[in-house]
């Protein structure tokens, strides 16, 4: 069994989701695509079990290109696709869950597919008793189900969407020996799609890695972390000399806070930022940075520790406090937590505007947006429903809507999504207001982007931070290495 | 230059053509439906027309009675533009009606009735109605005010706090009024409090018993006030952008819970004058088993048909007081006239059909002639770097 | 903005668009118009439907009378709309006499009507004209269904195989309680003279549900209140509201296998919806009352007053003479049948002066609280049954009437 994905391209409006990835997958193997989120991991996934159409480029099974308008279309040419949240109906047995998902017309044969249901989960040693309700069982179980529901209709190829997310370290042993026996025994093709580096060097053969939209390169596993991190995060490009700052007074001060997340804990991170400073915070997505920069802007009270601005403890102050005291944080879903869909430039920069009189000038305040849209270069009039403007100008708007003098800026991913020049005139206005005084920390999923701007990095991993001082003596090894958890 | 213009020209026409025939094609669509519903059961189309005019439109005497309905009603839709362009379903508002039905009440019998008013205060007729207004007010910004604290407190949604907080407003004023409660008058028949003193009632006009000059007057300023929060003010507009994107507006600055208590508890306030008005009313003038009757519910459809226009709220629920008073008498008109009963529920399915058939033009504009405003730029490359 | 304009365009022209002249419609020359206004719907196989039938009677049975009714006229069904503005409709159409046929009307009827004083109007069940309160245009009648009541309580007794009934209460007032305590009377004396049991023995329950009918929401539910009797032992459902769920319960649980039977209460056809469990239905028989009002309307004889009609005891169930009947259903077996005839002709002897006849209000009866209603050997009056308290002759304004209360033996509040 051979799988090719030849010149795979989709684009989502602006969004280049996936942008001419070629890759092949054989039987036997175990594979990895790893990327960081909004690689277009997904996007991949989904196209290859068919549930979303590439505007470019085919699937090739054997020789064969297929036309896939419907996941059961990719299931009958032995393509199987496990999803994060298992695709089950809950107030069912797992025997009628199992038989659900199969043809077999109105009457389908019970005896026949109990017995098959019972003959899958012996030879894996899953414990699944036909007659449990679904909704009773752990999120491991039901993957359980759905692989053995899969394999009932001869996939050949399993494509598990970060599998262990949410499972016990027992059910993960055991869905790994699966995988790995299915791989070899069945000469299946596994393919796991994560961002879980143990999990790849632990299980699979091959890493094909993504970085916005493209394939950037392949690892034989098992290798060295750092090297898959260099994929996934860049290259580390030269610094570019710029003039240290002299640190003035120290603006923010975080000492030993503690977070406590829904899936993990940030512990014991301390961190004093002087005015005019740039901290750049990296990490694996999930690692404990955007909890970290949420706390700093007062959207996720820390558990204990203290935050001080400019000496004045902020520890259990409201996102408000923090904004009146000078910070401004710019989150990284610009349309979710950000800017509002149908409200216009002129209406945006009113609702930000600070000011004691109970009414709005709109002649003013229109005047006024028109000013910001050209100091800011954003390419829209004042008329304009934000939606309408591209990704690099609604940051850019975003960012004039914030007021002078700030504090603090915190930024979550301020460029991703956008193209390099975008990126540039976005920095341009954040170094701007770093000669101001203003101390910007973000994070990003770039490291030349980290390396090139920061003048320190914090670099997190499972909620542990670890602060590098010098980014221009930093070595890409060295910065794998901390990413990926290796010191 | 001449291309541009033309361009222009043929682009707002684009936006425009559609926006206009959308609800002429769902008001056409539901005057089908309702012709074909009135074939069905029996009834000439036309001559429910007429029925429809004559009970609402054609004399003055009932243009009053349907004006003395279109004001709470209306008061009531004012209200909601409030909750509803800041994305708070305030299914509570029939709950805030009664409230303020209750909190009037109270207030005559504080004032005129009781022998010994607070603070030996003697107010008069007008000081009477004003108090009656101000404590309907509180009584319902209260109320609503609950419903916001379940909200922003408990996490509970404003839907099922409102459903809730409805069920026991209801049964509150049941309370009172039935089965010998504390304001049932003694040896009373009816489920209803007694008729108000002769002296503290609304003033009326002297051609029209049942409608008084009052009620046009406080709707009239509150839809002013309205109009002012919803065009001119910082607050109006930050309640658009909590309707919108609840998350954004908090980030951007916009005391997200605040507003949503004070959305919430003006809109009460606004509801229990309504309420006000019902038990106010010259025909009514006492607090009954049901004083907001669904008004409230009605005024959640006025709303969304308008979609949330605070300009517009007058207008649509003038055509649903019409619809609901001309269904009445469409009604009663045939069973006179023609012995002929049309189905109780027709006038329901008349309203909603009008709802609904406008909701859907709306809805395959969006659908197939989306505004050019609405639709993202195709070309990145070129807007990014001109 | 131009799509709210056009909106507003539009929805001004459907109001205003569409405006016709309305030809006025011919009036029939010699038609006399009258106006029947019910709480409930026309058909609801009960109270207003046995108005509604009424009504029917009267265009029967006097020539060139025609019925406008309106039906539902509540503040939860029609909020639109008030008694006064369905008054002036009527008028409007010619009607000449108008009943109001609720309690809630009573206050409303007795303000409108002296806003037509060309116009009768007849609030039944109400009071008014018997204080003086009410304007000269304004009467009252009423059908002496403590009658009814007391010979279905009989039935009930002569019925129960657990010894305990169950009543479905509208909600308190001096007539409710009047019935409720007529059934618990009849049910009494049978039980102890018909079935020899103890009557102390014998179980009767209330629920009041707050209103004439069920209002979701506003009121108990019937349904569950029905239900919550035979779950608790009760075998006889007896209803005291408007519509008829304890039939549809009754007849629900009987189809199980349950031993349950029912008296619903107001309209004679009432026991059709479930006729092998109900044991007959204490109705009015409106139409008599109503024919004579109209007839008096239209030769300018009526004069104000208040009627407390009797059923005719030469034969209850007569349609064009008795005020109120008590239509036999099938759940009574003939001996039954027999025996609850037997009953009714004591009632009659005792109504009409006849040697060997009973009173069931008849001292000593004392209320739930321990007060004493009747002393020993007192008989009622007409007042003090009406209001069901011991100073009702006394007392010269409604104020002063004592509350009504339940009879010391029924379980159930008067709140």
């Amino acid at each position: 069994m051979l799988v090719e994905l030849q010149n795979i391209s989709k684009t989502f409006g602006r969004v280049r989701a996936n942008q001419d990835i070629s890759l092949k997958f054989e039987g036997g193997h175990i594979y990895a695509i790893l990327g960081e989120n909004g690689a277009g991991k997904s996007t991949l996934m989904k196209i290859m079990s068919g549930y979303q159409s590439a505007d470019r480029g085919q699937i090739v099974v054997d020789g064969q290109a297929l036309d896939l308008k419907a996941p059961t279309d990719a299931i009958a040419h032995g393509i199987g696709m496990l999803y994060q949240d298992p695709l089950d109906f809950p107030p069912f047995t797992i025997l009628e869950n199992f038989i659900a998902g199969r043809p077999g017309g109105i009457f389908p044969d019970r005896a026949a597919a109990r017995q098959q249901l019972a003959a899958i989960t012996e030879r894996f040693g899953f414990g699944l008793d036909p007659n449990r309700y679904v909704d009773t069982l752990t999120i491991g179980e039901r993957q359980q189900l759905e692989i053995v529901r899969l394999l009932s209709l001869n996939v050949r190829v399993l494509v598990l969407d970060e599998p262990t997310t949410g499972i016990s370290a027992e059910q993960k042993t055991i869905l790994f020996n699966v995988l790995k026996a299915l791989a070899r025994d069945d000469r299946m093709a596994i393919i796991l799609v994560s961002h879980k580096l143990e999990d790849v060097i632990e299980l699979c053969d091959l890493a094909y890695v993504l970085r916005r939209g493209r394939f950037v390169g392949e690892k034989t596993v098992p290798c060295p972390i750092s090297e898959l991190v260099a994929l996934m995060f860049g290259k580390v490009v030269e610094r570019q000399n710029r003039p240290n700052v002299m640190c003035g007074d120290s603006v923010l001060t975080v000492e030993a806070v503690r977070i406590a997340a829904q899936r993990l804990t940030v512990e014991n991170v301390s961190l004093r930022v002087c005015s005019s400073e740039v901290i750049g915070l990296a990490g694996l997505d999930g690692s404990g940075q955007g909890e970290f920069i949420r706390a700093c802007a007062g959207l996720f009270p820390p558990q204990s520790g203290t935050i001080k601005l400019n000496g004045r403890s902020m520890t259990r102050a409201s996102y408000h406090d923090f904004s009146q005291a000078g910070v401004a944080f710019l989150p990284a879903g610009r349309m979710e937590e950000g800017l509002i869909k149908g409200m216009t430039l002129t209406e945006h920069f009113a609702l930000t505007q600070r000011s004691p009189r109970p009414w709005i000038n709109w002649f003013e305040a229109r005047q006024i947006t028109a000013e910001r849209i050209k100091n800011f270069n954003v390419k829209g009039r004042p008329g304009s429903p934000i939606q309408t403007l591209s990704g690099g100008n609604q940051q850019r708007f975003a960012l004039s809507l914030l007021r002078q003098n700030l504090k603090v800026l915190l930024l979550e991913h301020p460029t991703r999504g956008l193209d390099v020049e975008s990126a540039n005139t976005i920095w341009e206005q954040l170094l701007k207001r770093r000669e101001q005084g203003t101390a910007i920390i973000f994070i990003s999923a770039e490291l030349d982007e980290i390396v090139s701007y920061s003048d320190r990095i914090l670099v997190f991993f499972g909620g542990r931070a670890t602060m590098v001082d010098d980014p221009a003596e930093m070595t890409a090894d060295r910065l794998g290495e901390l990413i990926g958890g290796r010191e | 230059m001449q291309s541009t213009r033309q361009g222009w020209l043929w682009n707002s026409m684009r936006d425009m053509l559609p926006a206009i025939l959308a609800p002429f094609a769902g008001i056409a669509a539901a005057l089908a439906i309702i012709v074909l519903i009135l074939e069905w059961q029996g009834a000439d189309p036309k001559v429910a027309w007429d029925y429809v005019y004559e009970g609402t439109l054609q004399t003055s005497e009932r243009r009053a009675d349907l004006v003395s309905f279109w004001m709470p009603l209306a008061i009531t839709s004012f209200g909601l533009v409030l909750t509803y362009t800041a994305g708070l379903w305030n299914i509570g508002v029939e709950g805030q009606m009664i409230m303020g039905a209750i909190g009037a009440t109270w207030a005559v019998r504080l004032f005129a009735e009781s022998k010994n008013a607070p603070l030996g205060l003697d107010l008069g007729r007008n000081g009477v109605i004003i108090m009656c207004f101000i404590l309907s007010a509180i009584t319902g910004g209260l109320w609503a005010w609950v419903a916001a604290a379940l909200k922003v407190r408990g996490k509970v949604n404003e839907i099922f706090g409102g459903v809730a907080l409805n069920f026991i407003a209801q049964t509150f004023n049941m309370y009172l009024v039935s089965n010998g409660g504390p304001w049932q008058p003694t040896g009373s028949r009816a489920t209803e409090t007694a008729r108000f003193p002769d002296w503290v009632r609304l003033p009326t006009f002297t051609d029209y018993r049942r409608l008084s000059p009052t009620i046009i007057y406080v709707t009239a300023a509150a839809f002013v006030v309205i109009c002012l929060i919803m065009y001119v003010s910082r607050w109006g507009l930050q309640l658009r952008a909590m309707g919108k994107n609840q998350r954004s507006a908090f980030l951007l600055g916009v005391r997200t819970e605040r507003n949503v208590y004070l959305a919430m508890a003006g809109c009460g306030a606004l509801a229990g004058l309504a309420g006000s008005f019902r038990v106010l009313a010259p025909d009514v003038v006492k607090l009954s088993a049901s004083p907001s009757g669904g008004v409230g519910f009605l005024a959640i459809l006025v709303v969304l048909l308008a979609s949330m226009s605070a300009v517009l709220t007058p207008f649509v629920s003038f055509v649903f007081a019409v619809l609901s008073k001309g269904g009445q008498r469409l009604e009663s008109g045939f069973q006179w006239d023609y012995d002929l009963t049309l189905d109780r529920s027709l006038v329901r399915v008349l309203q909603s059909t009008v709802v609904l058939m406008v909701v859907l033009a709306f809805g395959a504009r969006n659908r197939f002639f989306p505004p050019r405003s609405a639709q993202p730029v195709q070309d990145e490359a070129q807007i990014d770097r001109t | 903005m131009l799509k709210k304009l056009a909106v507003l365009l539009i929805l001004a022209a459907v109001v205003f668009g569409g405006v016709s002249s309305v030809a006025p419609r011919a009036q029939a020359q010699d038609e006399f118009i009258f106006g029947v206004v019910l709480v409930g719907p026309k058909d609801d196989h009960g109270w207003s439907q046995a108005h509604y039938t009424a009504g029917l009677y009267v265009e029967a049975n006097v020539p060139g009378a025609k019925m406008i009714a309106l039906e539902s006229l509540n503040s939860a069904d029609r909020p639109e709309t008030t008694l006064d503005q369905v008054v002036q409709e009527m008028v409007d159409a010619g009607a000449k006499l108008i009943f109001t046929t609720s309690a809630d009307f009573e206050v409303d009827t007795t303000v409108v009507a002296a806003n037509y004083p060309d116009v009768t109007f007849i609030n039944v069940s109400g009071d008014d004209a018997l204080w003086g309160i009410a304007p000269e245009n304004a009467g009252n009648f009423m059908g002496q269904m403590e009658y009814g009541k007391m010979i279905a309580g009989c039935a009930a007794a002569l019925k129960t195989q657990t010894g305990s009934l169950g009543y479905v209460g509208p909600l308190v007032d001096p007539e409710t309680t009047r019935l409720v305590n007529s059934v618990y009377l009849g049910a009494r004396y049978c039980y102890e003279n018909y079935r020899g049991m103890d009557a102390a023995a014998l179980k009767f329950g209330v629920t009041w549900i707050g209103f004439w009918f069920n209002i979701p929401g506003v009121t108990l539910d019937p349904t569950e209140v029905s239900n919550a009797f035979l779950d608790g032992g009760a075998d006889v459902l007896i209803s005291g509201i408007d519509t008829t769920e304890s039939v549809v319960v009754a007849n629900q649980r009987a189809a199980e296998g349950a031993s349950v039977w029912t008296i619903p209460y107001d309209f004679e056809g009432s026991c059709a919806e479930a006729p092998e469990i109900c044991l007959g239905v204490p109705y009015f028989n409106w139409g008599p009352a109503y024919a004579k009002t109209v007839e008096a309307v239209m030769a300018g004889t009526w004069t104000q007053s208040w009627e407390w009609n009797a059923p005719d005891w030469t034969d209850i169930n007569n349609p064009d003479t008795s005020a109120v009947g008590f239509a036999y259903g099938d759940g009574l077996t003939d001996e039954e049948k027999a025996t609850l005839a037997e009953f009714v002709d004591l009632l009659a002897k005792g109504a009409t002066g006849e040697e060997g006849g009973i009173n069931l209000w008849t001292g000593p009866l004392s209320f739930q609280d321990g007060t004493e209603f009747l002393a020993d050997g007192v008989v009622a009056t007409e007042k003090q049954i009406w209001f069901q308290a011991t100073n009702a002759d006394e007392a010269t304004t409604p104020e002063e009437v004592t509350p009504p209360q339940l009879l010391a033996g029924v379980e159930g509040s008067t709140n």
